[in-house]
């Protein structure tokens, strides 16, 4: 399993407040790994770096062997915690776009998942709930086949039955190339797919472990080893 | 790529934009109709109010696609935007050339509705008499230099308003939120302002005007600052002397703004 | 239809007490081919790695096989199935003999259950 995502003392401040403190880590390719950590901490700052929309950090973050920019872009599908996509667009605009800029975007899978989740191609985002814009979102996302899928808490606003169908989405899409990093509090849920888990507190990684290794070692599941970890926080 | 990011932000610019060009059309057609109905105050009214219209025009289309800037790139949509697999400076591009675009195409329906607006208001035949008079000293070219300084000023501010956006956007500057772009736009407006006024006196390169015997304008290679010195000291001038440094300032200062904005979204960006 | 895994004990291990039972309870039978450990794990509702994982250690025990093109398949051996059948047997008794010795039943008192809950099964047929 090749490396695919580096970080090596990776420091990032706004101002006086650290939020990331000599982040070292690596995630190689086929894998699955879940960021935790509180609000705040550094894990959507760390996400955002690697997308490339950070870029006043110091140390190294190395994707693929290269700095973020417009090659690591094209092989990064980042779903962001916030909804992205201008209000006034439908899901059929949004397609087009996707298609226009990704080369690695499939319609077609995009199109079927859409239907499959009962969402109108042509109703303006704006009119949809907060949960139906989220769902349009993933669907984007996952409908690329990137070498490197970011998900900022892709599972907010659903409901359990859609939360079941993403992670199926999820593991579906799996492919030995391709890393995937999902950032959430619903750990509970989703734990049993990492293969790894990272948990960052106060700008350093804690915990980085495997997640059966977390329930070998510590007797206990990831939530709760979460839990303790971050009890007193 | 970059075909494809300017025919996205032609596509939602023209959602808004065009709407603004309709109101005018619409008013010129009103001041055509009053003009030829004779009826008095409804052609002054109207007149007046497309003179105000052709400047608004101007304005509202600054406004929005500063707004457009802003929205686009440093609120939610930027998340989109700057995950695009597409060079920081494509990115850039693509918005200068919409905007160009747009603020030309507003500047030019701008300067229609205001000479519409003074032909109902009846001052037409004075500016028809102005022209004549400058073609017989075979000065017409001037009406194309004011123009082309017009554009000029406006692709000037466009840039200063994207550097202002994107400086603000700077970790340093997040406490700020989007007074501070304002903040920096002001500021900086200032500072070139004042630069700007001292190249215009001490860079040797000037438009020398005769007005004694013909009128005629050469360009020379003195500074305004004796004219002014004559001015203030009570001399008449037998020549007036427009200092040209200032237009070559904008001129240096839109390549500088445009390359800072660049160098700062490139390295220097940290989206909210 | 994910199968209900307890976050608390590692996965792969849950995964393959749920294969064995599957071999051993002949709900899939010797020779019998696998579906693919993609296919296996969104069935599951795990990380492809981990049934990876649990797979690969049930081929170690000898209760499934590869043949490189063709695939997974479970093993043809009877023998191999019924002793881990006959272990997982005695397991069960282990925990429940523990369980009841918990409760504080002694052994004439657990074999009578036992024979009274046989009774009550064969007399119902």
């Amino acid at each position: 399993m090749s490396i695919i995502i580096q970080t090596d003392s990776l420091k990032k401040n706004y101002g006086s407040k650290v939020v990331l403190n000599n982040i070292s880590m690596s995630i190689e390719r086929g894998t699955i790994v879940g960021l935790l950590g509180p609000n705040g901490c550094g894990k959507t700052t760390l996400i955002k770096i690697i997308a490339g929309l950070v870029k006043d950090y110091s140390g190294k973050v190395l994707i693929d062997n290269y700095e973020p920019g417009e090659y690591t872009k094209s092989i990064i599908s980042y779903l962001p915690e916030k909804t992205y996509l201008p209000d006034y667009y439908s899901p059929k605009d949004a397609l087009d776009f996707f298609e226009d800029f990704y080369r690695d975007f499939d319609r077609k899978k995009a199109e079927d998942m859409l239907e499959k989740f009962r969402l109108d191609p042509n109703q303006k985002l704006k009119s949809m709930s907060k949960g139906m814009q989220e769902k349009v979102q993933l669907i984007l996302v996952m409908s690329r086949k990137a070498k490197i899928y970011l998900l900022d808490e892709p599972l907010g606003g659903l409901d359990s039955a859609s939360r079941k169908a993403m992670l199926d989405i999820i593991l579906d899409n799996y492919s030995e190339d391709a890393a995937v990093i999902i950032s959430t509090h619903l750990i509970n849920d989703v734990e049993r797919i990492f293969d790894r888990v990272i948990m960052i507190g106060n700008g350093s990684i804690l915990i980085d472990d495997t997640a059966d290794g977390i329930r070998e070692k510590n007797g206990m599941s990831v939530v709760n080893l979460f839990e303790e970890v971050f009890k007193c926080w | 790529m970059l075909v494809k990011l300017i025919k996205y932000e032609f596509k939602d610019t023209s959602r808004i934009i065009p709407f603004f060009y309709l109101i005018t059309l619409m008013f010129i057609g009103i001041v055509l109709f009053a003009t030829e109905s004779n009826i008095m105050w409804f052609r002054m009214t109207s007149s007046i109010l497309l003179l105000f219209i052709g400047i608004a025009v101007s304005v509202i289309t600054w406004v929005i696609i500063v707004i457009r800037f802003y929205k686009n790139l440093f609120s939610n949509e930027g998340y989109l935007m700057f995950t695009l697999p597409v060079k920081t400076y494509t990115l850039l591009t693509s918005k200068t050339i919409v905007s160009i675009c747009w603020t030309m195409l507003s500047n030019i329906i701008g300067i229609c509705a205001v000479l519409i607006g003074m032909y109902g208001l009846g001052i037409a035949e004075d500016l028809v008499l102005i022209s004549e008079k400058l073609s017989e000293y075979r000065l017409d070219y001037i009406i194309l230099c004011v123009i082309i300084l017009v554009m000029l000023e406006s692709l000037y501010l466009l840039c200063l308003i994207f550097f202002a956006i994107t400086i603000s956007n700077r970790s340093s500057f997040h406490k700020l939120g989007i007074a501070g772009a304002f903040i920096i736009y002001i500021v900086t407006n200032i500072i070139l302002q004042i630069v700007g006024s001292l190249f215009s006196i001490f860079v040797p390169i000037s438009l020398d005007l005769n007005i004694v015997n013909e009128i005629s304008i050469s360009l020379t290679f003195e500074n305004m600052f004796g004219y002014l010195l004559d001015t203030f000291r009570g001399i008449e001038p037998t020549n007036v002397v427009i200092g040209l440094g200032g237009v070559i300032f904008e001129l240096i200062m839109i390549c500088v703004l445009f390359y800072i904005t660049l160098e700062n979204m490139k390295e220097k960006l940290s989206l909210k | 239809m994910a199968k209900d895994f307890s976050s608390n004990v590692p996965i792969y291990l849950q995964i393959m007490d749920h294969v064995k039972l599957k071999i051993t309870s002949g709900a899939w039978e010797p020779g019998q081919r696998l579906p693919s450990v993609r296919d296996l794990a969104v069935e599951f509702s795990v990380n492809p790695n981990t049934m990876q994982r649990a797979l690969v250690e049930l081929e170690r025990d000898g209760l499934l096989y590869t043949e490189r093109t063709s695939g997974r398949f479970v093993s043809q051996d009877q023998q191999k199935i019924s002793k881990v059948r006959q272990e997982m047997a005695e397991e069960y008794t282990d925990n429940y003999y523990s369980a009841m010795q918990k409760l504080g039943f002694k052994y004439e008192e657990i074999l009578n259950i036992v024979a009274n809950k046989f009774k009550k099964e064969v007399g119902d047929k």
